[in-house]
């Protein structure tokens, strides 16, 4: 993964809960993709839109990422920096507040297809709620060692043909200090199964 | 490129040319940005589509998509990175107009459809088939709305959209202007869809035009068709429960009530041909019989309705010896076609006429039938159906009745 791939990840790892997640997830998408030149045009339009700041890092990370891409400078000056992060008003929980139990079929594709996967760590999932949504999103947390933004894309489509239209999918990589959402979402969530790398844990042991 | 239309209505019909190769989502959140005036967020959510699916676009999009790109102030240079192609991948959607396609619609329209200017008709079906790179759940309920020359198409895509959100719906919502052509998608999913029939108050829309109809036809038939009205459904105020993209109840796996079954394929058992029934005369190949493939492919796409009207069709009560059906529909089934199924299926004849005055071209055609009871016998396609080359393929009718009107 190249720098410029690496900090478009981890900027937009970054933006989980803050650029709405029908947006998140279709940047994420393109991000291990050609596409990846629009989305230098578009990601600094969707933070200008929704006034989303950045803190100092994240704020490198856009330059990082776009700048090479073909990003307008004069955009990126006027996305406002910030000096910390507001809280974000979700809460997590291990299982879905408002869904009756009919089983879980993404867990279990989810088991199928990452379990014992190379380069893939621990996953698991928990539940967010508030925010502007009214009804709970499931999150996926996973560790991975590469490959993070094809991962990333791979999952979202799998979720999305399993019915969630708007998936928000986590992939962590490992050692990254976790930013509060994920920390909160982290330490609600249950686990679904282990890649290949078995020492790839999001929750310390 | 120098153009009269407007760039909005151009750009809704290039995202009409694209439904069935971009997913459902991005087309509806293109057409959202499109109606609340950012038409150059909206050009550029296509282009990273395209980009990321590697998605096929003809010389021709791929022009408009410059063209559109350059008007926006955006870099005309994004168009340049798509894969362009002489001749798009032949689509494979298959639409069904099983379990109830219309079912809620009527409720979560009725206020909008009244609302809105110039709305001739709203159709449903179910698509069975992936759309996009990064598809969603299946079956896809898909809402045709056909308007007027009065009306307007993004906003009409927009609110009729936001509308079945806020009722729950989960469906893609495609409107056709006037004077457009139909591309093969659609063509398939409004021959196999079906009407949605508002209350009386609520029909047409608040501000319809008379003065044109689709293909200049001076009355919409199915306006003469007897009609058992509905009971009145009670209005859904739209400022209800603020159910927006972003904030949408997700469906899950089987979510949809009642997945509709549009094709299941059967081994078939060699057909003695002297056993067929004689077809009629314009269905007939020329020359050499069609060869019997072993797998054919039985359609459940014919709704009750359909099947009546095609069973009418073939039982000519005018005593018509068989192989000699006639081959203009009886009212009841005409009076189930618009204007447009009307002509295009009048184009579909006129393309079999041209096929059967060229020796040959019949003998790729293969044998249908229509699995409802087991004892309707078959149906020869003639050569505009499409069968592959080397006629092993399985085949597909792409929502096309197997009926002439």
């Amino acid at each position: 993964m190249s720098d410029t791939e690496w900090a478009c990840h981890e900027l937009l790892l970054r933006l989980a809960g803050r650029l709405p997640d029908d947006i998140l997830w279709r940047f994420r998408d393109w991000a291990a993709t050609d596409a990846v030149v629009v989305l230098a045009r578009a990601l600094p339009r969707a933070l200008l839109h929704d006034r989303i700041g950045l803190t100092d890092l994240e704020m490198n990370l856009l330059a990082d990422a776009v700048l090479s891409n073909g990003a307008d400078r004069a955009m990126l000056s006027s996305v406002e920096g910030v000096d910390e992060l507001s809280e974000s008003g979700y809460t997590f929980t291990a299982e879905s507040p408002d869904r009756v139990s009919m089983g879980d079929s993404a867990t279990a594709v989810l088991g199928a297809t990452l379990r014992g996967r190379q380069g893939v760590g621990e996953v698991r999932t928990s539940w967010r709620q508030g925010g502007e949504d009214q009804v709970a999103r499931r999150i996926v947390l996973i560790a991975a060692t590469t490959g993070h933004a094809r991962l990333t894309g791979e999952v979202q489509r799998v979720l999305r043909a399993l019915g969630e239209h708007d998936p928000c999918v986590e992939v962590v990589p490992l050692g990254m200090e976790l930013p509060s959402y994920h920390q909160a979402a982290l330490a609600a969530s249950e686990p679904i199964c282990t890649g290949a790398e078995v020492d790839g844990h999001l929750v310390p042991v | 490129m120098a153009t009269d239309v407007e760039l909005p209505v151009r750009l809704h019909d290039l995202l009409l040319a694209l439904a069935g190769r971009v997913d459902d989502d991005a087309l509806s959140q293109a057409r959202e940005l499109l109606a609340v005036a950012e038409p150059d967020r909206a050009v550029e959510l296509v282009v990273g589509c395209l980009l990321a699916g590697r998605i096929a676009v003809t010389d021709a999009e791929r022009g408009q998509i410059s063209d559109l790109l350059d008007e926006l102030n955006s870099s005309r240079t994004l168009a340049d990175l798509l894969n362009a192609v002489d001749t798009l991948p032949v689509p494979r959607h298959r639409f069904s107009a099983e379990s109830d396609p219309v079912g809620g619609i009527a409720e979560a329209l009725t206020k909008v459809v009244t609302s809105l200017p110039d709305i001739r008709s709203v159709m449903c079906v179910w698509r069975s088939t992936p759309a996009g790179a990064s598809p969603g759940p299946l079956p896809q309920r898909l809402v045709l709305v056909d308007i007027g020359p009065q009306g307007y198409a993004p906003a009409t895509a927009y609110r009729i959209d936001r509308a079945l959100r806020r009722a729950g719906v989960s469906a893609a919502v495609e409107v056709l202007r006037p004077a457009t052509q139909l591309s093969d998608y659609h063509a398939a999913a409004v021959t196999t869809a079906r009407e949605v029939k508002f209350s009386s108050s609520a029909g047409g829309g608040g501000h319809r035009d008379e003065s044109g109809a689709w293909f200049d036809g001076p009355e919409d038939v199915r306006d003469l068709a007897p009609v058992v009205e509905p009971t009145p459904v009670p209005e859904i105020p739209e400022t209800g429960s603020e159910t927006t993209r972003r904030n949408r109840v997700e469906s899950y796996e089987g979510a949809q009530p009642f997945p509709p079954k549009p094709v299941k394929r059967v081994v078939r058992e060699p057909v003695d041909v002297a056993d067929e029934p004689p077809l009629p005369p314009a269905l007939t190949p020329p020359t050499t019989p069609p060869a019997v493939f072993n797998n054919a492919e039985v359609t459940m796409e014919l709704g009750p309705d359909d099947l009546a009207a095609l069973q009418a069709a073939l039982a000519d009560p005018n005593g018509l010896p068989p192989g000699q059906v006639a081959v203009e529909a009886t009212p009841a089934a005409d009076a189930k076609l618009s204007d447009r199924e009307r002509a295009l299926l009048q184009q579909l004849h006129e393309e079999l006429a041209q096929r059967e005055d060229v020796p040959g071209q019949a003998q790729d055609s293969s044998q249908w039938q229509i699995d409802r009871s087991g004892t309707q016998g078959s149906f020869q396609p003639p050569a505009w159906m499409g069968a592959p080359p080397n006629g092993d393929a399985p085949q597909q009718n792409n929502g096309h009745p197997p009926y002439s009107a």
